[in-house]
């Protein structure tokens, strides 16, 4: 998993580019935009962990961030908490509900595990209409903003972002160090990673209760970008979208769920007249990379990234080192 | 006797059919035990039931003294016992070098949230790791291709980072699924000094291996299946010259 200095300097380049956009355009409806990215970002980048790395096809995560975004409007607005404490609790909450969630549906096989999520996300969507005196029904609720200096568009763009780059931080840790083999092991095969003592269970639902976490605070960050909230902004084919995010930026790549993060971010709001069509844009595009790109874009990437590199594929002959490798085994501790 | 890998009375049955009979098995530190048979006769079984991924109807597994009938497959792999596959099991999207370093989970003390703010100890345990494992891919001879994905190794490639990848666990015992399927005859006996390097080293080996030529110039002692039970048990000479094996097995 160890890459040259190229990619450290393009992200780099990017989190600056990030950071002074602000200052680049002085459209705020285009700030609007990236700060959707930003929140989408903090829920797809953990998603991807899930779905990307560990391979548990998760298609209900927006009943998770519907719960992140009421948690966050409730206790912030109704019950006067610090905005900043109300958007932590509501990522708490969403890591139990993860927890218990995960609990029971972790253990089913793939497709099975898929249907239990979407199901969260009906139930969800569905009670977020119902229970009237918690979420006020279909009126929904208005979202309070975060104190100064977060209280203003670019403000509160900054404030997402510099979550979304910790989020991304986090994911990339736990990508390149163990953990991040175990998950891709469980996910390419279960018999080799129980025969390296990898705890298959337990990976998937800490990194389901991480993801759950993060979507949790991707809610209420949505809600505060919103100004409002109600039921419909939480319908189940926005978690749909999420897990497609995955596939057209490439699973078991950091940074490819990104395309896919602003690709549904961008297209609602940059497709203007054609609004209605937005589900219809997002539809084509899917299609477009499974039939042409089956990695995503992230793999893309990294496939041109191989060709730059000089790769030698020659096959070599097995010559052991009989005196290393017995220097190798005794030198346990 | 407290250091020994051990299969005792050991049947298991799939549906109507018995794999394995009554076998018993004991594996040493520092020998290697080699388990022959025609198709069918159990040999994998006996792999699959020692190592943990099928459990046993009647009889005990002890590992050290201790039973460990019941333990999963990880915990076994964490007391010590590594093994390798029939057919190789890699996680193909990931280099010959993480493949390897996938060995050392059993020692992975950092826990979920540690490895996400990339505290010290994960960082150690990767440099660790990453250097036990790249010096096993160099003793068995894969270090000009570390930084390959495992999907575009050759197949006797394939099968040495399986080896590679169980050395990195550190075992006490190391469990080989017929690991001379499909080599040359060079590369045979490249394997052969692996295996005599594991032993010396003081691991024990069980070799489950259908080239019974190889089989009796590296095991020490060697046990003989047939329908899933024992037909001969002893070194390799007794068992190399037992009427039974040379009759259901050897040919004349």
């Amino acid at each position: 998993m160890k890459h040259d200095h190229i990619r450290p300097l393009l992200v780099g380049l990017f989190v600056l580019f990030a950071a002074v956009l602000p200052f680049i355009t002085g459209n705020l409806y285009y700030l609007h935009v990236a700060t959707i990215i930003g929140v989408y970002w903090v829920l797809i980048a953990t998603l991807n962990l899930l779905v990307g790395f560990t391979g548990q096809l998760s298609v209900g995560h927006v009943g998770l961030l519907a719960i992140g975004a009421y948690a966050f409007c409730l206790l912030a607005g109704g019950q006067g908490w610090n905005p900043f404490l109300a958007l932590l609790t509501g990522g708490a909450i969403c890591a139990v509900i993860g927890l218990l969630l995960g609990l029971p549906s972790l253990r089913l096989p793939g497709f099975y595990f898929a249907m239990a999520t979407l199901a969260f996300g009906l139930i969800v969507s569905e009670l977020a209409l119902a229970e009237q005196w918690l979420t006020n029904g279909s009126v929904g609720m208005p979202a309070p903003s975060f104190p100064a200096p977060f209280d203003t568009p670019w403000g509160f763009y900054w404030l997402v972002l510099g979550i979304a780059i910790f989020v991304t931080w986090m994911t990339a840790n736990l990508a390149r160090f163990m953990w991040g083999r175990a998950m891709v092991a469980l996910r390419d095969s279960t018999v080799a990673a129980s025969s390296v003592a990898v705890p298959i269970y337990f990976t998937k639902l800490m990194v389901f209760v991480f993801s759950g976490f993060t979507a949790g605070i991707a809610g209420g960050l949505y809600a505060t970008s919103q100004t409002y909230i109600t039921p419909d902004a939480f319908i189940v084919n926005l978690g749909i979208y999420f897990f497609v995010a995955i596939i057209i930026g490439g699973r078991g790549v950091i940074i490819g769920p990104f395309i896919g993060a602003a690709v549904l971010a961008a297209i609602p709001e940059l497709v203007g007249p054609l609004a209605k069509y937005g589900t219809f844009f997002y539809g084509f595009i899917l299609l477009m990379v499974v039939l042409l790109l089956p990695g995503g874009f992230g793999e893309l990437i990294s496939n041109l990234a191989l060709k730059l590199r000089r790769q030698d594929q020659a096959s070599t002959s097995i010559e052991p080192d009989l005196g290393a490798l017995q220097a190798a085994i005794r030198g346990k501790r | 006797m407290s250091d020994l890998l051990e299969a005792r009375a050991v049947t298991k049955r799939f549906g109507g059919l018995t794999a394995v009979d009554n076998v018993s098995l004991q594996l040493r530190p520092g020998e290697v035990h080699g388990l022959i048979g025609p198709n069918g006769s159990g040999k994998t079984t006996m792999l699959n039931l020692i190592s943990g991924y099928y459990r046993i109807d009647e009889g005990a597994i002890q590992l050290g003294g201790a039973d460990v009938t019941n333990q999963s497959v990880q915990d076994r792999a964490r007391s010590g016992v590594a093994r390798t596959f029939q057919t190789p099991k890699l996680v193909l999207s990931l280099s010959v070098l993480d493949n390897a370093m996938l060995g050392g989970w059993p020692e992975v003390r950092s826990g979920f949230l540690e490895t996400a703010f990339a505290a010290p100890r994960p960082r150690r345990e990767e440099a660790r790791i990453r250097d036990r494992a790249a010096t096993m891919l160099q003793g068995v001879g894969l270090g000009a291709v570390m930084e390959r994905r495992a999907d575009l190794l050759e197949h006797t490639a394939q099968r040495f980072l399986e080896i590679a990848r169980s050395l990195t666990m550190h075992p006490k015992f190391i469990l080989l699924d017929e690991p001379a399927g499909g080599l040359t005859g060079a590369e045979i006996d490249r394997l052969g000094a692996i295996i005599g390097v594991i032993r010396d080293s003081g691991i024990g080996v069980l070799l489950v291996e259908h080239h019974t030529d190889f089989v009796f110039r590296v095991c020490d002692r060697v046990t003989a299946l047939n329908l899933g039970g024992m037909i001969a048990h002893g070194s390799a000479t007794e068992v190399r010259n037992d009427p039974d094996v040379i009759r259901v097995y050897l040919g004349a």
